[in-house]
């Protein structure tokens, strides 16, 4: 069963506990990329003034735009939980990845080659949450299969995104 | 891999979470949350998430360090603690022979566990001048509450059905509550922000009502106007309970809605709104900010328009309401009682010559616990009046929390002795005589109450980092050299801690015994509406709308509302149009806290000035435009954030910065005349484009 993130928009406050969480569990040095992101999005003007916050990573699609263009093969997807993952024995740093990613997920560090969310597959391995989703104080975040997201959503009218790539996020 | 329990400490005593540490060889590798505490449930905030680099930050303190030659001269020699401690101690008692005890001060910044002992310290020392750095935050508010019930108490969250927050953004101060607050709101519980920011508690809430900085006081008599107008009030309660109602009515009446709109710049149909919402959901529960409310030269007033709101609604002491519970240790109310009281003071204040701020202040000085007042401290070193102050032991000192910071560096540097205890090197050690190098909550004993009835004593999960010791320890030590350890039970903690919580029979040995704490068997039960046994416990018996206490003092014993000093609604044509509003919280730093850790700088790494884009254009100033931010004191360089999250004509500058530092554009003396607070928040400014 494909896994992906839902974000309860409703909970969220711009905490940035994930993203360090992210960057303390993966041992990211500062300065370098972000495997998880924070953006705060304004719309209207005062007064009338509407704030999303949103915490975003990779969301791993069931059709991975990065897949299909890379020319090593080296995005791959998970058979058994649909995660969109990297080798970087064949990434060649192209960033063909980057180009046609919708929501601008692949980074470039130091090395030259493609790194992103990888839901935390060590913690995977032993039963347990992403960092990112374990840290969170406002319980705002959430992993899971797309049918545990799916209910979970559907309480707070929130849906899956719709892009072409069908990005396993809900929204 | 095994897994240590310990918690952060980095943020306040009211928040503080349990921490899983894996440490392997010796070394912190990873830190999660406690999913069996009940105060974080396995969560972190922030700034916990970045622990690592903050426990091996590349600027921690790692000896006790001497300064050869000049202040500033960066001539660090290093010493070890015997050598450190005794200078310490020599010089300290040279200084009290020659000019008394009480010309030593001894100051705490965060963290905030060990103060009772600084306090043991400074009292067993002679000296009454025992400052902290709740001079500019929780102490202002706790006072108002005094003078006005007599004590005051927190939201009851799982009880209320309506939450008034004040000026708080709990979600980056008090990140614990977090959950609880969002599942409030699920349930249907109302929410109503007043806040001059769109903040992400304010985005949330039912109403928001976005105020001019520092006219809390106005609009809080506004709602009170339309309470009484329309008999929302607990009329039973205000007969029995008040003092003053009647000349609080011939106030408003000369105030109406129309003028609280004025002064607020918040529409009068959306303070009827809040009224109503508050006045008529049953029960309903206040939130205030440490110190949002008394940033503000009417502050200290302000707050008390404010408390008047539980009071006057019938919210005061009951379930739902702000329940007051009793303070167990440190500001928090876990239900074990302590000896707290009895180890800070060793002397009554009867036996110590004044201290710094009692002339100044003596309404605050009497009013909370016997501190001195640290915004008083470097006018006493500049006037020697009414006794000279020659030295000066910090832990955890920034002379940048003072307005006008290089007012107080240079009254710090008239000083014979400086010395600071602190994590890490920081500008302001760098002016000391000689530094200590304190350990971290992960390197340390330390023993925590939490308002979840629950309570912690942790052993360190890793050796302190190089030479680094325990504060407490340090405290401890310190007394030993100056031959007071027989008031500092020999030099044993566990001791100390024994006598801290025999109230509650409780040992170290046995705290020890569950490292990943313990909730407090037979908690203290608090009841309700105390006040009707034995009545309120002020001057008259009652709620003091009109204070007997500051009538006395001769100031304005009803909460009424004044302008700053520098008011925006001045005729004057000033060059200053914008209000500027310091010090609001952000999620990644707490004051100046973390700005050397990485991973929570790199979040908002130039100094960002929020303010509207109407103001802006107006300036030609462009998003990440690099703007000159000044006020009659000075001005800095910082960069423009266009955000409609704030109002129009109002600005807003985050402290705690090393550089550049807003509390350099703040006159040491701009004060509030009743508690002493700055007026951080009601400060005039304008805004140009970097040419």
């Amino acid at each position: 069963m494909q896994k992906g993130f839902y974000l309860d928009l409703t909970r969220c406050t711009s905490c940035y506990a994930c993203v360090v969480a992210c960057k303390a569990h993966h041992a990211i040095q500062e300065e370098t990329v972000y495997w998880r992101r924070v953006l705060t999005l304004e719309g209207g003007a005062y007064p009338n003034v509407r704030v999303a916050n949103l915490s975003l990573s990779c969301l791993h699609c069931a059709i991975p735009a990065c897949r299909v263009v890379c020319p090593t093969k080296a995005i791959y997807k998970r058979r058994e939980d649909g995660l969109v993952l990297v080798d970087p024995n064949f990434c060649i740093g192209c960033k063909m990845c980057l180009m046609v990613c919708p929501f601008g997920v692949p980074q470039f560090g130091r090395n030259g080659k493609m790194q992103k969310c990888n839901f935390c597959l060590d913690r995977l391995e032993n039963g347990l949450n992403p960092a990112c989703i374990s840290i969170c104080p406002a319980r705002a975040l959430h992993a899971g299969s797309i049918d545990e997201l799916s209910l979970l959503a559907a309480r707070k009218s929130a849906r899956q995104l719709i892009r072409s790539t069908d990005p396993s996020f809900f929204i | 891999m095994p897994i240590l329990k310990t918690f952060c400490s980095i943020c306040n005593p009211h928040s503080h979470c349990g921490i899983n540490a894996r440490v392997e060889n010796g070394r912190l590798i990873e830190v999660e949350g406690m999913l069996e505490h009940p105060a974080n449930e396995g969560t972190l905030c922030v700034k916990g998430a970045a622990s690592l680099q903050y426990v091996y930050a590349k600027n921690r303190l790692k000896y006790p360090m001497i300064q050869r030659g000049e202040r500033g001269s960066k001539n660090w020699e290093r010493i070890s603690w015997e050598e450190a401690l005794s200078v310490i101690a020599s010089r300290l008692i040279e200084i009290r022979d020659q000019y008394g005890p009480e010309s030593v001060i001894f100051f705490a910044g965060y963290p905030k566990w060990f103060r009772p002992f600084l306090q043991r310290l400074a009292h067993g020392f002679g000296s009454p001048n025992y400052a902290t750095e709740s001079s500019v935050c929780s102490s202002s508010p706790t006072v108002a509450g005094k003078l006005t019930y007599g004590y005051f108490g927190r939201p009851d969250l799982p009880k209320t059905r309506c939450l008034l927050n004040w000026s708080s953004n709990p979600f980056y101060t008090n990140s614990t509550l977090t959950r609880s607050l969002l599942d409030l709101r699920e349930k249907g519980v109302k929410f109503i922000s007043v806040d001059p920011r769109l903040s992400s508690f304010a985005e949330k809430a039912d109403l928001h009502l976005q105020l001019r900085p520092g006219t809390d006081g106005a609009l809080a008599l506004g709602m009170i106007r339309v309470l009484i107008e329309e008999k929302l009030y607990d009329r039973d309660f205000v007969e029995k309970w008040t003092l003053g109602f009647d000349e609080l009515v011939d106030y408003i009446e000369e105030h109406p809605l129309e003028w609280a709109e004025k002064m607020t710049g918040v529409q009068k149909e959306k303070i009827r709104e809040a009224a109503r919402l508050y006045g008529m959901t049953k029960p309903a529960a206040l939130m205030t900010s440490a110190s949002s409310t008394t940033h503000h030269l009417n502050g200290f007033q302000n707050h008390r328009a404010i408390l008047l709101l539980p009071g006057l609604t019938g919210n005061f002491d009951i379930p739902g309401g702000n329940w007051v519970e009793p303070i167990t240790y440190l500001y928090t109310t876990s239900g074990a009682p302590t000896n707290e009281e009895k180890i800070r003071l060793v002397k009554t204040l009867k036996e110590l010559p004044p201290r710094i701020g009692e002339d100044r202040f003596p309404i605050w000085c009497r009013y909370y616990t016997p501190e001195a007042h640290s915004m008083a401290i470097p006018f006493q070193i500049k006037s020697g009046k009414p006794y000279p102050l020659k030295a000066f032991i910090g832990f955890g000192l920034n002379y940048r929390m003072w307005p006008g910071s290089d007012f107080f560096k240079e009254s710090l540097l008239s000083l014979d002795f400086l010395v600071n205890t602190d994590l890490f090197f920081t500008d302001t050690c760098q002016w000391m005589d000689l530094v200590l190098p304190a350990a971290t909550s992960f390197e340390r004993t330390e023993l925590k109450h939490w308002n979840s009835k629950y309570l912690m004593l942790t052993s360190p999960v890793i050796n302190p980092v190089e030479k680094s010791r325990s504060d407490l320890e340090i405290i401890f030590d310190m007394a030993r050299h100056l031959g007071l350890e027989n008031l500092f039970w020999n030099g044993n903690v566990d001791a100390a801690i024994d006598e801290l919580m025999a109230p509650s029979n409780y040992t170290a040995e046995e705290l020890r015994k569950c490292p990943e704490g313990t909730y407090v068997r037979n908690p203290l039960k608090s009841g309700y509406k105390k006040y009707e046994k034995s009545g309120f416990p002020t001057p008259s018996g009652k709620m003091e709308i009109t204070s007997t206490i500051l009538r006395e003092a001769g100031f304005d014993a009803l909460p009424i509302y004044r302008e700053p000093r520098h008011s925006s609604l001045s005729k004057d044509p000033s060059n200053y149009p914008l209000i500027l509003n310091t010090g609001s919280r952000l999620p990644m730093f707490i004051h100046s806290e973390m700005h050397n850790v990485p991973w929570c700088e790199e979040l908002r790494k130039d100094p960002l000035l929020d303010m509207n884009p109407s103001d802006a254009s107006e300036r030609d100033i462009g998003p990440d435009d690099w703007v000159w931010l000044e006020t009659p004191r000075g001005k800095i360089r910082v960069k423009a954030n266009l955000t409609e999250t704030v109002l129009p004509g109002v600005v807003h500058m985050a402290h705690g910065l090393q550089e550049p530092d807003v509390n350099l554009l703040i006159e040491p003396d701009y004060l509030d005349p009743i508690s002493g607070f700055p007026g951080f928040k009601s400060l005039r400014c304008q805004v140009t484009k970097v040419d």
